[in-house]
């Protein structure tokens, strides 16, 4: 029950409402109208005849025509990065892209089984009226062709973009996607041949179908100038200038890239063609925009990762180090995402981090050093940092980061880490903590200053504190206790936690005191 | 990311084409047609009953029992090695592009069996690897 009442809240929240209504009657009414036109149209009354199911497939075709205008929109990512910086992110959702991407993809299958069943009906119908043989239609008729590839290539497209393949391997989901090409080359010629012609006895006769593709076609050119936008950026001169060969397995790239401008908390696109021509992998900037270069963190987890290493000779084992003779070309598409900037906007701002869900804090956590360096004006008064990991071994270059920051603090208590492990510790381990955790003054796991956490945090008492804090005026000293305070709660990693992390938010929300819940995504 | 799974995607695949197969089946028991001239004039095919649209309904349904799997055919020998799909489907595939509506099933259910082959060829096992670790 409770699953249902979350979906309904979820589904139902104002902003996604107001979609659900735009978009199925956006449908509902696009369907009616192709529905009555056809129906009603006394030129049209040849094609009328067969019935039911013609009107019913010339509804959903023009619904069709109308996804097939939509669906190359959200995937042009670089445009959408455009768009984000314009005042229509404030009406749009950007980053949503990928979600709305799969609503055109889920309407555009329900549709097709309506137009596709129907013309099923239509053919036979066709052919009872001795208009033309129903394999002939189906087969040699090129909108049945087309239709028909169309059909198979949706089957492929559908089944590898399903989420156990996606997850199991990017690739052949990506190359499989690929077909959409020859997808969009179909849907712009399904009407060659033209079959809704007008009724002859009522004069010449003449083609009278949607003509749709001169607007869906606009779909397919802003894709294409999408994907030269990519090449071209990814041709831009870009030099490695250093690797570093961290343990547990971590690469670190610094490149330098002078076309290349971004912001903390974004990611980019990296493609090696030494490795792979055609495959590009989404990497987050770990460096800030302050620092001289860009850096990525990758850790050799898969295939591409693994022989890219090897490229960098990162896999040699050897006591100085293996320098390759020539490093490889690197081609970058980017930065995405969404700039982390409106952090500085809160005079509190906590940010918490899952597992792997912590690099982009690593460009957030610097920026905010550099900005408080320079002593940049901000209204960020406090920094508090969860992060929530199984094991921190194969996190140990965010360690040394973490290290760094907390050495060069500038002001007590500006920043604050707080680390929570939560895998169980082996035994050796926990002596480990016993003998060591007592007198030294760092944490024998993560040699920070800070102490490790054992378990999950209980975020309703972290911010019922944080808001005691807040009123007494201990926490941030100075401040009048009648102004209004900003905590930002910004936050990466499973959405699990992030649906019970946004309930805890929403909790402590409160008039003085206002809390507001950010998702990054990837 | 690692090797794609043939048998993940086939099964996919196979669904797919299961719940065309038997729509396609339940269509042809109101419609009697077929891309073949030959098929249509074939008289004890729909004699008395319509055997195609019984053949292609019942397939469907099979299709779809085995590739879900239904719970009563969980760890049975049908459902854990590929060959016995691959045996079965082959000819419901051939005996399905008779029927009208079951043209593309057939094709679906066809290009299936392929990378069932291919599955079986490369050893695959059935087992759902949970290798996948949870990222937290």
């Amino acid at each position: 029950m409770a699953e249902i009442a979350s979906f309904f809240e979820r589904e139902l929240a104002p902003k996604r409402l107001l979609f659900w209504i735009f978009w199925l009657g956006s449908h509902a009414g696009l369907f009616a109208y192709g529905f009555i036109k056809q129906r009603d149209d006394p030129e049209l009354s040849n094609l009328t005849a067969i019935g039911l199911s013609v009107t019913m497939s010339r509804g959903a075709g023009l619904c069709l025509a109308y996804d097939g205008a939509l669906i190359l929109l959200p995937v042009c990512r670089n445009i959408i990065r455009y768009l984000r910086l314009t005042f229509l992110n404030k009406l749009i959702p950007f980053d949503e892209n990928i979600w709305f991407h799969r609503q055109v993809a889920y309407s555009m299958l329900i549709f097709t089984l309506i137009h596709t069943f129907s013309h099923y009906i239509n053919f036979i119908r066709a052919e009872e009226l001795k208009i033309k043989e129903a394999w002939a239609i189906h087969y040699l008729a090129p909108g049945g062709q087309t239709g028909h590839i169309m059909l198979l290539i949706m089957a492929l497209m559908y089944t590898s973009a399903h989420r156990s393949i996606r997850q199991q391997s990017f690739e052949t989901f990506w190359y499989t996607h690929h077909l959409a090409f020859i997808f969009m080359m179909c849907l712009y010629t399904h009407a060659v041949g033209c079959f809704v012609r007008t009724n002859i006895q009522l004069g010449p006769q003449r083609c009278k179908g949607y003509f749709s593709w001169e607007f869906t076609i606009w779909g397919g050119i802003i894709y294409f100038f999408e994907r030269v936008l990519r090449e071209v950026r990814s041709r831009q001169p870009t030099q490695i200038t250093k690797v570093i060969n961290h343990p547990s397995k971590a690469i670190e790239i610094h490149f330098s890239k002078p076309s290349f401008k971004y912001k903390a908390g974004q990611y980019l696109f990296l493609n090696v063609p030494k490795v792979s021509k055609l495959q590009w992998h989404p990497f987050t900037i770990t460096s800030a925009p302050d620092d001289p270069y860009v850096s990525v963190h990758i850790r050799q987890v898969g295939d591409f990762t693994n022989e890219l290493a090897e490229v960098l000779g990162c896999n040699i084992p050897t006591e100085k180090g293996y320098i390759p003779k020539e490093l490889p070309l690197l081609r970058i598409d980017g930065p995405f995402g969404t700039p982390a900037e409106d952090v500085f906007n809160n005079e509190i701002a906590i940010l918490v981090g899952c597992g792997i869900g912590v690099t982009p804090f690593a460009s957030i956590l610097k920026n905010i050093w550099y900005q408080h360096k320079n002593s940049r004006p901000s209204k960020l008064r406090r920094v508090e940092f969860f992060w929530i990991c199984r094991d921190t071994g194969s996190f140990e270059w965010f360690q040394s980061l973490l290290k760094t920051l907390e050495a060069t603090q500038l002001e007590e208590g500006f920043l604050k880490f707080h680390i929570y492990l939560t895998s169980k510790l082996r035994e050796s381990t926990i002596q480990n903590i016993v003998i060591n955790d007592v007198s030294s003054s760092y944490d024998p796991l993560t040699d920070l200053e800070s102490r490790t956490h054992y378990g999950r945090p209980n975020f309703g008492d972290v911010f019922l504190r944080l808001k005691r804090a807040i009123e007494s005026g201990r926490y941030l000293p100075g401040t009048d206790r009648n102004l209004k305070t900003n905590v930002g709660v910004y936050y990466c990693g499973p959405s699990t936690l992030a649906k019970s992390l946004k309930v805890e938010v929403n909790k402590a929300n409160s008039e003085g005191i206002k809390f507001s819940f950010h998702k990054e995504h990837f | 990311m690692g090797q794609l799974i043939w048998n993940q995607w086939a099964r996919l695949i196979s669904l797919t084409a299961g719940v065309f197969q038997l729509i396609g089946g339940l269509f042809a028991f109101f419609y009697r047609y077929s891309m073949f001239k030959a098929v249509i004039d074939i008289n004890f095919l729909f004699n008395p009953f319509n055997y195609l649209a019984i053949i292609c309904t019942v397939t469907g349904l099979i299709i779809i029992a085995l590739e879900l799997p239904l719970p009563f055919l969980k760890d049975t020998f049908l459902v854990r090695s590929f060959i016995p799909r691959i045996l079965l489907y082959v000819p419901i595939s051939f005996v399905s592009v008779f029927n009208y509506q079951n043209v593309n099933p057939a094709l679906y259910l066809f290009i299936g069996t392929l990378m069932y082959l291919t599955a079986a060829i490369k050893g695959e096992t059935n087992r759902v690897n949970n290798t996948l670790r949870s990222k937290v």
